[in-house]
């Protein structure tokens, strides 16, 4: 999937300029990380893509397509295409990894079968095959982080978003949660990946957008 | 389950193959539709299941809710099938005016008697009436003590139809016909009772209408604030369907099946109520009605009766939980 913004701005109710002329191009198949102080704006950034929230001035473009042209009723079917990885890995504890991990595929109506096999694909990327039947508050916190990112590619999305998705997990964790989306990278999903951690990002070698207040203060090299 | 090794790279494969496309839109397919439907269905109701005490109440109250309207329904059936069944020979009386001649009324008599729909009349004298009355009345003395006799001469008209619900409007036209003779001074058709039970009966039906309204709208506030607090409880599973692309629809349908499910076993709870109620009724309403007519036998719901109930508080079990989960995921959003 490919994503350009131009001159995107977000200005909320209260005023809070969250972004400002963020202006950027990801090609299909990339992958960069998106780094900036907490309050910088790399959560606004995501929700936009995700369609969580709208912006205020400027034009997102996904696949050529404006986000501004996509009604209401056409955000799910746009959702389906991306996959989102949040640092409170946003799991429901009333049902197993399994399910949790069906969740996309239910959502979007994949036959029982299908989403088994799927579902079972996805876990064994992750290493958790042997876990399925677990409820994920059994689970340490990166093998929930794990799970959230099997729900993430299930799908089979051609866009990999993760805010932060290493926040609480020690640098050995870390280090194997981002080979895992350098994997999705290399079957040619398109990543991006929002952190602090800018060691690990310099290590990662990609490139690296860096907002500071609200605006897009670096594009390229490696942090 | 153990997996084959070979699956993971079937997976690569197929991540490498969508990748330069939009997936296509899923397309329309029946029976996938029919079959999301179902497993829906069935999870709404073990969901329902699994949280038995508050699902026993909320079924409970509608149970009561519906049965109210519904008992007052079979009793009505019952009063109406009373009054239906109910014959008595009807008689309308004439007076007529005071200064008439006999010959006069004996005339007037035998016109009436030869109209198609009268059996006879019977013609009371001035005289005959009087001894009537004194013998009934026990006044003799007071009417001995009359310079002369004030009752007027009396015909006692036996109308072909006896008495009952569809043959009262055609009693009181003849009724009508016979009052505007003119040596009649007024004409008394003996059912007025039957009268009075059918505006006791319109005025209870009405009332139980109007109870049924109050108590529908009583179901639907049921439904709508359990809807209202199961979709507060799963709030987080809603955020994330949303987050993963799920629409409003799919969404909304356990909700919407859990509102069916609250609908179709109050509905069959209060059926059960009724006809236990009935039940134990049966045996004294029997021995009751039995002592004016013979042959009674005391109606319950039938099963007509007992799916149009289902139908019914299914569908405001529906209708509720819609109203109720429309208001409520529009406001759960992501941040």
């Amino acid at each position: 999937m490919e994503i350009e913004f131009q001159r995107v701005g977000k200005k909320y109710e209260s005023g809070q300029e969250a972004l400002s002329q963020v202006s950027f191009h990801l090609q299909q198949g990339e992958m960069a990380f998106l780094t900036g102080h907490s309050g910088a704006g790399k959560s606004t950034l995501m929700k936009l893509m995700m369609m969580i929230e709208r912006q205020t001035s400027g034009q997102i473009l996904v696949d050529g397509v404006d986000l501004r042209t996509l009604s209401r009723r056409a955000i799910p079917q746009h959702r389906r295409r991306v996959g989102v990885v949040f640092q409170n890995h946003q799991l429901l504890f009333d049902r197993s990894v399994f399910h949790n991990v069906a969740l996309p595929l239910q959502v979007s109506g994949a036959d029982p079968q299908q989403i088994a096999k799927r579902v079972r694909a996805a876990l064994d990327k992750v290493g958790l095959l042997d876990k399925e039947k677990y409820n994920p508050m059994a689970l340490s916190g990166g093998e929930q982080q794990r799970v959230g990112i099997a729900r993430a590619v299930v799908n089979k999305p051609q866009l990999l978003l993760a805010d932060e998705p290493t926040g609480n997990l020690d640098p050995k964790l870390s280090a194997e949660i981002m080979n895992l989306f350098q994997e999705f990278n290399r079957v040619g999903v398109t990543v991006l990946v929002a952190s602090h951690d800018l060691a690990l990002v310099a290590r990662m070698r990609h490139r690296v957008l860096t907002l500071n207040q609200g605006r897009m203060v670096n594009d390229g090299g490696f942090g | 389950m153990a997996q084959k090794p070979n699956q993971r790279g079937a997976t690569r494969e197929s991540i490498k193959a969508t990748k330069h496309h939009w997936p296509a839109r899923s397309s329309f397919s029946l029976g996938k539709y029919l079959r999301q439907h179902q497993a829906t269905l069935t999870e709404s109701f073990m969901r329902l299941v699994s949280y038995p005490l508050s699902s026993v109440m909320t079924v409970m109250v509608i149970a009561i809710a519906l049965s109210l309207p519904g008992g007052l329904y079979v009793l009505l059936k019952n009063v109406q099938s009373v009054t239906d069944q109910w014959e008595q020979q009807s008689v309308i009386t004439l007076y007529l005016f005071p200064g008439l001649e006999d010959t006069q009324a004996l005339a007037l008599s035998h016109r009436i008697s030869a109209q198609a729909d009268v059996v006879s009349v019977e013609y009371i004298s001035k005289e005959e009436g009087l001894r009537y009355f004194e013998q009934s009345s026990g006044y003799e003395q007071i009417l001995s003590s009359l310079p002369e006799n004030p009752l007027p001469i009396v015909l006692r008209v036996i109308p072909r139809e006896v008495v009952d619900v569809t043959t009262l409007p055609n009693l009181q036209a003849l009724r009508d016909q016979l009052a505007a003779q003119q040596e009649v001074e007024y004409a008394e058709l003996d059912a007025q009772w039957l009268q009075r039970l059918a505006n006791i009966l319109s005025f209870g039906q009405r009332f139980s209408y109007a109870l049924s309204v109050l108590l529908v709208v009583a179901v639907f506030l049921i439904v709508g604030n359990t809807i209202r607090m199961a979709v507060e409880s799963r709030r987080d599973e809603v955020l994330v369907m949303k987050l993963v692309g799920a629409t409003d629809a799919y969404i909304r349908r356990p909700f919407l099946y859990m509102g069916f499910w609250f609908g179709v076993l109050g509905g069959f709870f209060a059926s059960l109520c009724i006809l236990l109620l009935s039940w134990w009724v049966s045996t004294p309403a029997e021995r009751l009605i039995d002592s004016y007519q013979s042959g009674f036998e005391l109606q319950t719901f039938n099963a007509d009766e007992i799916v149009l109930c289902l139908t019914i508080s299914a569908f405001v079990g529906v209708i509720g939980s819609w109203i109720a989960v429309n208001r409520h995921i529009a406001n759960i959003e992501l941040q």
